[in-house]
C-alpha cells in the first residue's frame, strides 16, 4: 500500500471533532465556569479579577489624572492607555518579561474596544490607565482582559455606555463553538482551529471588537457570531451581579 | 414616564431607570433611545416622578460654585497660583482674586500671601469647556488654611458627610473637639489635637464606606457617645 492510500485510509477512519465531542465534554455553546470579583486592590481607582476557566486575569484602573506627557493630551476627550502582560508564570514555557509585540498589539486592541463603551467626551484634557495582568493563561486572555478591564472601569466610577463582555468563539476541525480552550485552540485535525474574539456592547447591540484566526466559510462565521453574542449576554448578566453584590451584601 | 429602576436598587452602568418620550437627562445617566440608562455604578433614590442617582464610586468633576480645598502647588507664573483640587485637573488663583484687599506682589514677592504646600478653602469661579478652572477667594467664608490634616474622601459621599442642614459635621465637631472644613472636591480639612483629629478621621472614614446604608447617623451617633469605633 502506498503512503497516500494510507493517508487516506487515515482520514476516512478519524472522527471529526463533532462526532467525537470537545476535548472537556463541554456542549458547543457552553462556557467555562467563571468567577468574578471587584474592589480588592486598595492603591487603584478600580480593579477586578476575573477568571475563565483556568484563565485568570487581574485589572487595575488609575485615574482620571493629568495626561502625561503633555503633547498626547486630547484637548477634547479622554485619553485611554491599556497595558496587557503576562505574567512570567501565567504559561507553560515562561513568557520573557515585559512589553513584547503581542502585548503591545493586545494592548492596543483592548483599548480601542473599551473606547467605545466609555464617555471619553466628558473627561477632556485627562487620562486613564488600565494595566492588566494575566496571572494564568489557557487561551481566551484578552476576552478576560477585557471583562476584567471593563469591570474595573465600572468600578472606579468613570461614565460608561454599558459593560463589555467578551467571548472567544471559533470552530474546532468542523464545529463552532463558544469558549476555546488552549487544548481546543492547538487541536490541528482536519480543518484545524479558528479563533474568534468577540467584544460585545448588549444595550447598544454593537461589536466592538472582533478578529479571526485561522479559516472559516461565511456561513459558520454568521452562526460563531451568533453564538458569541449570546455567550456575552450571559456573560454580561453575571457582571452586573458581580457589582450590585459587593455593595447589597454590606 | 414609566418608571423601571426601584427604589434603593444598586445600577450598573447601562441599566435602565426609565422610559417614555418626556425623559430628562440627569447626572449620572444618559439617553439611548427613548430610555434613561444608568452611566454609573449607583444607587437608586426614587420618589414618585422625580429620580436621583448616588454615585458609589467616582472621581471629582469641577462645577462652577463648588466649594473646595486646595494646596497651592506652583507659584511660578507672574499673578497666578496653580492649585492642586484632587482632580485630574489643575486650578489657577490669580493674584486679583485671592483676595478681597490688595495685595501687593512686587513689594513683597508671590510668597508673602501663598506659598508652597498652603492648603486653601475656595470657590470654584469659572470652568471652561477644555477644563481650565478658575478660583476665587472673595467671598466670606474663604480662607487659607493653616495647620490641620488634610484628609481624602469620596466626593460622592460629600453630602453625606455634611448632613441635613450640615448635622452631622456639626455633630462630629462637637463630639471630637475639632474643626472641620469639606470640600466638595473630596477633601476635609480638621484641625485639633492628634487624638481628636483621629477620632474624626475614623468617623469621615465611616462615612465615607457605609454612606449608602441606611441608619448610618445613628450608627455615628452612638460610636461617638461611646467614644470608640464599633
Amino acid at each position: 500500500m502506498t503512503a497516500k492510500k494510507t493517508e487516506e485510509k487515515k482520514t476516512e477512519s478519524r472522527k471529526s471533532y463533532k462526532a467525537t465531542g470537545r476535548i472537556d465534554k463541554r456542549k458547543a455553546t457552553e462556557m467555562r465556569p467563571m468567577e468574578m470579583s471587584i474592589g480588592f486592590l486598595p492603591n487603584c481607582a478600580g480593579s477586578a479579577r476575573v477568571k475563565v476557566g483556568n484563565t485568570i486575569a487581574i485589572a487595575g484602573v488609575y485615574g482620571p489624572k493629568k495626561a502625561r506627557p503633555k503633547h498626547e493630551e486630547l484637548k477634547d476627550k479622554l485619553l485611554l492607555r491599556c497595558y496587557y502582560d503576562l505574567v512570567s508564570f501565567s504559561v507553560p514555557d515562561r513568557a520573557r518579561p515585559g512589553p513584547s509585540r503581542r502585548s503591545t498589539e493586545l494592548g492596543m486592541v483592548i483599548k480601542s474596544a473599551l473606547e467605545r463603551s466609555i464617555f471619553t467626551e466628558f473627561y477632556p484634557r485627562s487620562m486613564v490607565e488600565v494595566f492588566i495582568e494575566v496571572v494564568q493563561a489557557d487561551a481566551g486572555s484578552r476576552c478576560a482582559s477585557i471583562i476584567a478591564a471593563s469591570l474595573a472601569l465600572a468600578d472606579a466610577g468613570i461614565e460608561m455606555r454599558d459593560l463589555m463582555p467578551a467571548v472567544a468563539c471559533g470552530k474546532i476541525d468542523d464545529l463552532v463553538c463558544v469558549d476555546l480552550t488552549k487544548a481546543e485552540e492547538d487541536y490541528h485535525e482536519g480543518e484545524g482551529p479558528t479563533d474568534i474574539p468577540i467584544a460585545y456592547l448588549p444595550n447598544q447591540d454593537e461589536i466592538t471588537l472582533l478578529q479571526l484566526d485561522g479559516k472559516i466559510s461565511k456561513e459558520e462565521l454568521a452562526q460563531a457570531i451568533k453564538m458569541g453574542i449570546v455567550a456575552c449576554k450571559e456573560i454580561h448578566k453575571q457582571m452586573k451581579q458581580t457589582i450590585r453584590s459587593k455593595y447589597e451584601k454590606r | 414616564m414609566k418608571v423601571l429602576a426601584k427604589e434603593g436598587q444598586i445600577l450598573c452602568p447601562g441599566d435602565a431607570i426609565a422610559s417614555g418620550e418626556d425623559i430628562k437627562e440627569i447626572e449620572g445617566t444618559y439617553i439611548n433611545g427613548n430610555e434613561l440608562c444608568a452611566s454609573i455604578v449607583s444607587k437608586a433614590s426614587i420618589k414618585g416622578d422625580n429620580i436621583r442617582l448616588i454615585a458609589m464610586k467616582g472621581a471629582y468633576l469641577p462645577y462652577e460654585g463648588d466649594y473646595i480645598i486646595g494646596k497651592i502647588i506652583d507659584v511660578n507664573a507672574p499673578n497666578w497660583y496653580f492649585v492642586d483640587i484632587n482632580c485630574a485637573y489643575e486650578a489657577g488663583l490669580n493674584i486679583r482674586d485671592a483676595s478681597n484687599q490688595y495685595l501687593d506682589t512686587e513689594r513683597y514677592g508671590m510668597t508673602h500671601y501663598f506659598s508652597y504646600g498652603e492648603v486653601i478653602f475656595s470657590r470654584i469661579q469659572k470652568v471652561s469647556d477644555t477644563m481650565r478652572i478658575d478660583l476665587t477667594m472673595k467671598e466670606n467664608g474663604l480662607m487659607k488654611l493653616n495647620g490641620g490634616v488634610l484628609m481624602p474622601f469620596n466626593p460622592n459621599k460629600f453630602a453625606r458627610i455634611l448632613g441635613k442642614d450640615d448635622s452631622m459635621i456639626n455633630m462630629i465637631q462637637e463630639k471630637t473637639n475639632t474643626k472641620i472644613f469639606v470640600g466638595m472636591n473630596g477633601l476635609a480639612w480638621i484641625s485639633g489635637k492628634a487624638l481628636d483629629i483621629k477620632k474624626a478621621k475614623e468617623v469621615i472614614e465611616i462615612i465615607d464606606a457605609e454612606g449608602h446604608i441606611e441608619g448610618l447617623t445613628k450608627k455615628i451617633e452612638d460610636m461617638l457617645k461611646k467614644g470608640e469605633k464599633k
